[in-house]
């Protein structure tokens, strides 16, 4: 009865996992398939990969994604923490209201957010292209980058910050020295949610990007316009995989730099 | 005797609440002084004035005649014990006790030597490179007072430091604390709601209650001499007999049995033994008066050769000695 019912359990695992990856080993599989046609294996080839590198508008729509990623969620780090820092030392009502004001763009729809955004931008007379693009991701990224370092402030109590003030450390010393170290994980899983949101985000970027500053998943959805291509298909094999690779390294990070903290 | 901190007329409001009434207290240099109160006396918040972390509503408080208030806590000299210990988990047990040292600019060479004698005293030589998670609950609790005391501050402040402690552990350290606060001469500012560690270890104790000090005296005198009904309940046990406008406090110690007829005091009261509970070295007895709705509490201690049971009709009695008068 025990073996059995054990079986059906992890049978049933076996099944969601399938039910997740399959679209994804799909793509995956067909980025190697050597048939322009989707529905047919023909036989494993890199040329699609290859062919990728040489075409100079993807290269274009990488840099771009690279760069508005990596600036929009330094900044969204950076103004998150800050701001997650500040709220802290708020009364508990002011604290609620703000914190509510923060989260309420992660329930907005997207596609509002987008519209409000371009709206804003036209209105100040703003050119679109990578400058509004960035702000656009650092408003959509930061309040997630909140949410994780607020978490881990609330976690960690005050008597750790009052120790070290009693032991002398100014409110400066303090951040550095207890504060900062001790949220790090935090700051760093902040960071490469951002990168991650920024990389993936489509709708938004839709509504504010200019003529060039075209992202990877923009380029992309003009690709499928004409049809799913094997290009196509190992673009997004690419993607997937940083993303994957990128989650280890944080993982990784994370893990290594709860340890050995120096000063 | 010199007054290292006095607290001059010390009030603390919450949000309009009033947690701490004003308040003064003098505490002398090199004492064991113990705030003991039951939860939610405001002996923590009177602490947490000390130290800094609270701001008082109104009064003074003054370090060796210089005027403390405003001034932020990581400049008082002095350190606290925080009840969880509150270790920096992410530094090893030499970065936790060397951290005041490092914030106070102290050279390397004198944080060596500091850090060697303190690491001896405490006998965590051999933890040193272990982090916070690594250590016993006892362990920790050596490295947030050696972590404190390196500083050699003025006064030190320990927020029931052995709550989170078990029994045995507790009664051990509890020596292990009076010992290395005689022998440092600093002055210990200790809160706990444990009488018998209030009892052990004080030089002095302030019994708080609703944010008042009831009483401030020595265990001894706290203990036989209470000045007010709060005392003299919440301080061991005690028998209250109110009679017209007098309150009488008896311990049940002091409590004679005799058999019926025989006795002699001045008290009359007689009674049934309702309950006999054995301790070990001694018997609690539970006597129901008859003259009123009352049960008495007497401690009859092992070899007295007096056997008394459940449902012997007795008379009690004490020396007048033994009697505590208590103000309405």
């Amino acid at each position: 009865m025990n073996t059995r019912r054990r079986h059906i359990l992890s049978g049933y695992s076996w099944l969601m996992l399938v039910f997740l990856y399959l679209p994804i080993a799909i793509l995956v599989l067909y980025s190697f398939n050597d048939s322009r046609i989707n529905a047919v294996w023909s036989g494993f080839t890199w040329k699609w990969y290859i062919s990728l590198f040489d075409n100079r508008q993807v290269m274009q729509a990488l840099a771009n994604s690279l760069t508005i990623g990596v600036i929009s969620s330094i900044l969204a780090t950076v103004l998150g923490t800050a701001a997650s820092l500040a709220i802290k030392h708020y009364s508990l009502k002011w604290r609620n209201i703000v914190n509510g004001l923060i989260y309420l763009p992660i329930v907005i729809p997207e596609i509002m957010m987008g519209l409000a955004l371009l709206v804003l931008f036209s209105q100040i007379h703003m050119e679109l292209g990578k400058a509004t693009l960035i702000m656009a991701h650092v408003t959509f990224s930061m309040p997630y980058v909140m949410v994780i370092i607020s978490g881990r402030l609330a976690d960690m109590g005050k008597d750790l910050e009052e120790a070290a003030q009693d032991l002398g450390a100014t409110p400066w010393e303090t951040l550095r020295y207890v504060t900062l170290p001790l949220i790090m994980p935090g700051i760093v899983a902040g960071f490469l949610m951002s990168f991650t949101l920024s990389l993936d985000d489509f709708i938004i970027s839709f509504f504010v990007a200019g003529p060039n500053s075209t992202t990877l998943p923009l380029y992309i959805y003009g690709l499928v316009k004409r049809g799913v291509s094997p290009e196509v298909n190992a673009l997004s094999t690419l993607l997937i995989v940083s993303t994957v690779l990128l989650v280890i390294v944080a993982e990784l990070f994370r893990r290594k730099d709860s340890k050995t903290i120096t000063y | 005797m010199k007054t290292i901190i006095h607290l001059d007329t010390i009030e603390k409001q919450f949000a309009g609440n009033v947690v701490v009434p004003p308040l003064s207290l003098s505490i002398e240099e090199g004492e064991f002084l113990t705030l003991l109160g039951p939860s939610g006396c405001g002996k923590t918040t009177l602490l947490r004035m000390i130290a800094g972390f609270e701001e008082q509503t109104s009064g003074e408080i003054y370090l060796d005649e210089k005027l403390l208030s405003h001034i932020p806590p990581y400049q008082r000299d002095m350190n606290m014990v925080f009840q969880q210990y509150a270790l920096f988990p992410h530094m090893t047990v030499e970065q936790n006790i060397l951290f005041g040292l490092k914030m106070k600019k102290v050279s390397t060479a004198e944080q060596k030597k500091r850090l060697e004698e303190v690491l001896q005293y405490v006998q965590l030589t051999e933890l040193r490179s272990r982090t916070p998670k690594q250590l016993s609950g006892g362990q920790q609790q050596r490295v947030a007072i050696a972590r404190a005391i390196i500083n050699n501050p003025r006064v030190l402040l320990l927020d029931e430091p052995l709550g989170a402690l078990d029994y045995q552990l507790r009664k051990s350290l509890q020596l292990e604390l009076k010992n290395l606060q005689k022998n440092l001469g600093i002055t210990f500012i200790y809160v706990t709601h444990d009488q018998e560690e209030a009892m052990a270890m004080s030089d002095r104790i302030a019994v708080m209650n609703k944010g008042r000090i009831e009483q401030i005296a020595s265990p001894a005198e706290i203990y036989n001499t209470p000045q007010t009904l709060f005392v003299a309940t919440f301080i061991g046990e005690n028998n209250i007999f109110r009679d017209g406008g007098t309150i009488t406090a008896v311990r049940p110690e002091k409590i004679k049995l005799y058999q019926r007829g025989e006795q002699t005091d001045k008290h009359k009261k007689t009674g049934r033994i309702t309950d006999v509970v054995f301790l070990g070295n001694l018997r609690k007895l539970y006597i129901r008066l008859d003259s009123r709705d009352m049960t008495v509490m007497a401690h009859q201690y092992a070899g007295d050769g007096l056997d008394w049971q459940v449902d012997n009709h007795v008379a009690i009695g004490w020396a007048q000695t033994d009697e505590v008068i208590l103000p309405c």
